[in-house]
């Protein structure tokens, strides 16, 4: 659980230092990863967008009600085994 | 002087004028009724072919060469009810008085008459509020004395048989001159003038005077079996009765008893016609011939008696005198009665209707009418010379009551005109000349009259006693600063009575909770004021900075051009849709609460404690529409202690359209700010749920009592009106809401708005 993966390729077998994430997108569905906590969660972001078939401008990755930056990396926002990231879709309104 | 006749006029048109055209039939259905009572009186005395055949001739022989009898009859307004009753009557008039009878349609047939006139009516309205309100004010009123209250009584029991009083001490008196014949020349002229204001003041009042009298009077001239009756009494009194000119002296009589009937009367020394004197010089010498055809004429001028004499003067002159004396007298009397019968039916008719008065009062407040209507009227109604000289005759327009003099004055003058005018067409033009003169010559003929008069040619020491003091309180009536005066105070007094009824009501509103209400509306606007609009003018760095973002940016650039922090930025993209007409994205409007959020830091004071949620709170937490679920945003609050706040703000997207939604702690009510006046209690259930999980999550059960909690969706709030403000009107909302400001811009505020939003985002500061 405190194994940290490398983005991209979750369950990648490594040292103790990853971790899995649950990214659940807008409609409550979720997929887990498991990333290194050094890694950069752009490779997440990225994983996720390719498996989901979505633009990655068009998504907006979200912990604990903040957004996160792509370059950062779990250990920066101290994110730990089973925690989840939110994918919220792009929003724009005017009127109905 | 005359402003009695004023008055009186005034009065008439108040009643003609406060019968509103919705009443008008009715009304005039009770003036018929009126009208018929009378003539069924007149009828009777009628009846009787009392009528000499000789009359017409008599009459004409004199009106011939009198110019002034002329102007008597003229001045009459109706002939009375004669006319209807008897046919030989109106052969007569048809013959001689022609014109008359076109005036006499008022009387007889008012309702044709009037309807005739509509339109003249329905100007009077305003103008009978006036006269009444103006009547109102008159101290004395211009009323005749009520002199025969009791000869009245008396005379409707012994109608007719007995004559008035006063009539007969007045002949007494005349008689008593020695210098009759050349008074009689003053005093005719005079009493020509005079015998029209008295006549008109008897319409003034119910008081009375002469119902009877013109009965008596009527019927001596014209009933033979009342003719009979009082030969009667003349035989039993024939001692006493007497004077050898029967003819003057019973005109003159006659005119004096009118004066003195009606000391009220002003007295025209100033308005005196040449052409009056003129004519009565020939008319004298018409009198004379008479006085030779009389037989009954007996030369003894006893001037005790009083009664008697002059029934005897009447009965004598009955027979000989009666075209002449009878044509004065019966216009007199006609006037009299037409008058009384005229004011009688109307006063019931006010009676009856004062509620339509009342409203009438409403309209003087308003506006005083035009004079030029009231003089129009005042002819109309006193001379029933309108339908003649209606057309000939128009006053110059009026613009206030302070020319009341000259309007006085007018009439008298078109009556002057008209009866000249009747006279000239009818009967020996003597007085055409003086017909064609001005009224500035009439007045300085009245002048050379008056000073005559005052050389003693007439020395009544009698009659100068009495008219005095009549001057005296006819000035005090009459003075026109006094009436003017009288009017602004009335007009005063009904302003603040009623500026003290709508203060009397706000008092006693002041108690109600509709007056808080009210005090609190009137608090919310000065505090709006206070607060002024949020969007100002971007000045000139400012706006160079936005033409700049905006020139160098397009849809779809990656390129960031404000940068909050490492997570929130925006890309030219995403400040694209700031342009007017955009529609705002999730990044510009988180963008905009995390500058609400840095200033909450930076100005505490100046704002409520509030947390803003991101536009993706919402989403997540109802699993994008799909259902709430508390899970998703548990985490979303672990560093923030929501139930210390006064606020916690959060737009809410639903599919193409943000809103605001605040859970409002201090208030402790779910607010919903829908910029398109949308409700959405889906969504404040879902926030209700959200703040109970909180508080269970949090373990801060019971900190907030939710029962206390009300949904608050405000309708009075800024609405977009067209398709793509609403990111703007909900950054807006949030931002006042936060600080805790009514919503006080408008549609027009917007593009000012999308503006300052571009720069404050560069800027990464709120300009206010």
């Amino acid at each position: 659980m405190s194994t940290k993966e490398e983005p991209g390729v979750p369950q990648e077998k490594k040292e103790e230092e990853q971790i899995n994430l649950r990214v659940a997108n807008s409609d409550g569905s979720e997929v887990y990863f498991k990333i290194k906590k050094t890694t950069p969660l752009k490779k997440l972001c990225d994983a996720f967008c390719q498996r989901q078939g979505i633009n990655p401008n068009s998504v907006r990755f979200l912990f604990e009600g903040q957004r996160i930056n792509p370059d950062r990396t779990p250990k920066d926002y101290n994110m730990e085994n089973e925690d989840q990231l939110d994918c919220a879709i792009e929003q724009q309104g005017g009127s109905f | 002087m005359l402003t009695s006749e004023y008055w009186s006029t005034l009065q008439r048109h108040r009643l003609l004028v406060d019968r509103q055209m919705s009443t008008f039939e009715r009304l005039f259905n009770n003036f018929f009724t009126s009208s018929n009572n009378n003539n069924q009186v007149v009828n009777n005395s009628n009846n009787s072919p009392a009528r000499n055949p000789d009359l017409p001739i008599l009459k004409r022989k004199s009106l011939s060469s009198s110019g002034s009898e002329d102007t008597i009859d003229n001045i009459e307004p109706e002939q009375v009810v004669d006319q209807q009753s008897s046919p030989h009557r109106r052969k007569r008039n048809k013959h001689y008085y022609q014109p008359i009878e076109l005036h006499n349609n008022l009387l007889s047939n008012p309702l044709v008459y009037f309807t005739n006139k509509k339109e003249q009516i329905t100007s009077l309205f305003s103008l009978g509020s006036v006269a009444k309100v103006l009547s109102g004010y008159l101290p004395n009123n211009p009323l005749p004395l009520i002199f025969d209250s009791k000869n009245q009584q008396d005379d409707q029991q012994q109608q007719q048989s007995s004559p008035p009083l006063s009539r007969s001490n007045n002949n007494t008196n005349n008689n008593n001159n020695p210098y009759t014949t050349p008074i009689k020349r003053h005093h005719h002229k005079r009493h020509n003038r005079e015998n029209k204001k008295p006549i008109f003041k008897n319409t003034f009042k119910p008081t009375i005077i002469d119902h009877n009298n013109t009965n008596n009077r009527n019927n001596q001239h014209h009933n033979h079996q009342h003719q009979q009756q009082f030969q009667q009494q003349q035989t039993r009194e024939s001692d006493r009765l007497y004077y050898s000119d029967s003819i003057n002296n019973y005109y003159y009589k006659h005119q004096e008893q009118q004066q003195q009937q009606q000391p009220t009367l002003p007295i025209p020394t100033n308005t005196i016609d040449q052409s009056i004197l003129n004519s009565f010089k020939s008319y004298q010498q018409n009198t004379m011939s008479v006085n030779n055809n009389n037989n009954n004429n007996d030369g003894d001028d006893d001037d005790s008696q009083q009664q008697p004499v002059e029934l005897n003067d009447q009965m004598k002159q009955s027979s000989v005198y009666k075209p002449k004396s009878g044509q004065s007298f019966v216009d007199i009397l006609k006037k009299e009665q037409q008058s009384k019968e005229f004011k009688e039916s109307i006063d019931q008719l006010v009676e009856s209707y004062t509620e339509s008065l009342t409203l009438n009062e409403d309209l003087f407040s308003k506006s005083l009418p035009p004079p030029r209507q009231q003089n129009y009227l005042s002819t109309s109604l006193n001379n029933n010379q309108t339908s003649l000289n209606g057309s000939q005759y128009k006053p110059s327009p009026r613009k206030s009551i302070s020319n009341l003099s000259t309007l006085q004055q007018q009439p008298e003058q078109s009556i002057d005109r008209f009866n000249s005018q009747i006279g000239s067409s009818h009967y020996n033009p003597l007085s055409i000349d003086d017909l064609s003169s001005s009224y500035s010559s009439i007045s300085k003929s009245s002048h050379s009259n008056s000073d005559k008069n005052n050389n003693g040619l007439y020395k009544s020491s009698n009659l100068i006693s009495s008219l005095k003091p009549i001057n005296r309180e006819i000035e005090s009536i009459g003075d026109n600063e006094l009436f003017t005066s009288k009017v602004i105070e009335e007009k005063k007094q009904t302003r603040d009575e009623e500026i003290n009824q709508l203060l009397s009501k706000l008092q006693a509103m002041s108690g109600t909770s509709s007056y808080k209400i009210l005090k609190q509306i009137e608090e919310r606007r000065e505090k709006e004021k206070r607060m002024k609009p949020t969007a100002r003018e971007l000045n000139d760095d400012e706006q160079q900075l936005y033409s700049k973002i905006i020139s160098t940016t397009k849809r779809g650039d990656d390129k960031v051009v404000c940068e909050f922090d490492e997570t929130i930025k925006l890309t030219g993209n995403d400040v694209i849709t700031l342009k007017p007409g955009g529609w705002l994205n999730d990044e510009v409007i988180n963008y905009y609460l995390e500058l609400l959020k840095k200033r909450q830091v930076d100005c505490p004071d100046e704002t409520l404690k509030c947390h803003f949620f991101n536009t993706f709170f919402y989403a997540l937490m109802t699993n994008n529409k799909g259902g709430y679920q508390y899970q998703r945003v548990r985490r979303w609050t672990s560093k923030v202690d929501i139930f210390s706040l006064d606020k916690v703000v959060m737009p809410i997207h639903l599919g193409a359209h943000w809103c605001l939604a605040v859970v409002n702690l201090k208030e402790k009510r779910f607010e919903y700010y829908d910029s398109l006046g949308g409700d959405n209690y889906t969504c404040l259930g879902h926030l209700k749920q959200w703040l109970t999980d909180e508080m269970v999550d949090k373990k801060k059960e019971g900190v907030i009592n939710l029962s206390q909690f009300t949904m608050h969706i405000p309708k009075d709030i800024p609405h977009q009106l067209n398709g793509f403000d609403c990111g703007v009107f909900t950054c807006k909302f949030a931002d006042l809401s936060s600080r805790g400001l009514p919503l006080n811009f408008t549609q027009k505020d917007i593009t000012l708005f999308r503006k300052l939003m571009v720069v404050e985002c560069y800027y990464k500061k709120l300009s206010n």
